[in-house]
């Protein structure tokens, strides 16, 4: 027999036997005082139990899709920076337009990070180095702010008053068409990938509600099982204690 | 050179510190989820997890230059969210006058309803049942229940975690398994049958 005050002693041990962590000579101990104790036996039974019972509350499904491991810093940046960041882009492209610099829109972010560059080959870029790449960004796009300033004040000063409109319009109907193909595709694909994100997340939902419901059905048909059976088990007492003596 | 996935943490945070940027994007991905789980179950709000990982792991971003390679960096992002847990829950208590610290106070019961679908799964039940005995717990056995449990955190990865002996976290966790059964057979989750089971298995 173990007095309560080794019993006390060795929780510790016992916890550590009970999640098998911590020395191995806590757990050998925790295991000896198990052997002889049944009250610290008892208890130890039911805090595996309570272990069990904790291991019931799992992640909700929203939080396992947060779950999955996600690439990119982008990931943790807000949504909302991210889209006014592709916003800002796709104004700097349009307005940009057919100038000098790059007909293709993608040309002048890939500038930035070109294949031989480090961050393109997926490896580190050190704080030095992403530091000129921006300031050669800067450069590059100061360069193209000057020139488009420049365009339109000589279109300015070559165009009659009236006409200003001109000087905006001075794309080509062709370039516009295709400017504004590029940003019609480039939308649909955006809008194709949203909606597929959507029938995914709608069709796992469903897949969640309809197991939810089938759970709750099958505890509805036991309960009204049970319900039948007392109903029933208590028409038979009604009946026998109505019955005349004779009848009985 | 290794590829950042094959990189410890130790190395990620190392690569970090000597001015490469992206290793931070490799610590995001490989903790933000558990940290979000965790910081779910201490407040048991998926908004609020979201934010509070957010603002963790842009702390740890700040603070990660002059961080000590002393400690492991999973404890001290750990660490960084309890603390804005505790932040958070503080300041909910004050504005909600409610305690999660202490339960609640007792409603005379009215007839039960009819409970809906969603209630009646069992799974359901006990999930909803052992949440709600967390949240009766205190604040410091909740979180050590947590990494331990849910987290899987060795002993000592706690202490350091907490900044507290391991001793003090076995009997925190000592302390909270005993008045989470104490709430749980009340509730009638850790009945003797399921303690039947696990002493079988």
């Amino acid at each position: 027999m173990t007095s309560n005050l080794s019993c006390e002693a060795l929780r510790d041990d016992i916890i550590a036997l009970l999640y098998d962590d911590g020395d191995h000579a806590e757990r050998m101990s925790a295991r000896d005082h198990l052997a002889q104790c049944v009250p610290c036996r008892a208890e130890y039974s039911e805090l595996k139990g309570v272990r069990k019972a904790l291991g019931g509350w799992t992640l909700p499904l929203a939080q396992q899709a947060t779950q999955r491991p996600t690439r990119g810093m982008v990931s943790w940046f807000p949504a909302g920076i991210a889209a006014a960041a592709g916003i800002l882009l796709g104004i700097g492209v349009a307005v940009v337009g057919r100038s000098t610099f790059s007909p293709d829109p993608t040309q002048a972010s890939m500038a930035a990070t070109s294949p031989s560059s480090p961050a393109a080959a997926g490896q580190f870029v050190s704080y030095n180095e992403m530091q000129e790449l921006l300031k050669q960004q800067d450069a590059r796009h100061q360069a193209e702010i000057n020139e488009l300033r420049q365009t339109l004040t000589q279109v300015a000063e070559t165009t009659p008053q009236s006409s200003g409109l001109r000087a905006v319009s001075n794309i080509s109907p062709s370039a516009f068409e295709s400017l504004l193909k590029a940003s019609e595709a480039r939308q649909a694909r955006m809008f194709e990938a949203r909606l597929a994100g959507l029938r995914n997340e709608s069709e796992l939902q469903r897949q969640y509600d309809m197991a939810q419901i089938a759970a709750g059905l099958a505890y509805i048909d036991s309960r009204t099982g049970a319900d039948a059976a007392r109903t029933s088990e208590l028409m038979k007492n009604l009946v026998r204690v109505t019955a005349k003596p004779q009848d009985r | 050179m290794l590829n950042r996935s094959q990189m410890s943490d130790e190395q990620l945070v190392e690569a970090f510190q000597a001015g490469h940027v992206a290793a931070y994007d490799e610590l995001v991905s490989r903790w933000q989820g558990k940290i979000r789980g965790a910081v779910w179950r201490v407040l048991g709000s998926t908004e609020d997890a979201a934010d509070i990982t957010q603002e963790a792991f842009l702390r740890a971003f700040r603070g990660l230059k002059a961080f000590k390679r002393e400690a492991k960096f999973s404890s001290w992002i750990y660490q960084i969210a309890l603390n804005l847990c505790r932040d958070s829950l503080r300041r909910k208590k004050g504005k909600s006058y409610v305690s999660l610290d202490e339960p609640e106070p007792q409603i005379p019961a009215l007839p039960s309803l009819s409970p809906s679908p969603l209630e009646l799964s069992e799974g359901n039940q006990i999930a909803e049942r052992v949440r709600q005995a967390i949240q009766k717990l205190s604040e410091d056995q909740r979180e050590v229940i947590i990494l331990k449990e849910y987290e899987g955190l060795t002993f000592a990865e706690i202490a350091e975690t907490l900044g507290l002996p391991t001793s003090t976290v076995k009997t925190r966790l000592y302390r909270g398994l005993v008045e989470m059964k104490q709430h749980l057979a009340r509730d009638g989750v850790t009945s003797a049958s399921s303690i039947h089971d696990s002493n079988e298995s």
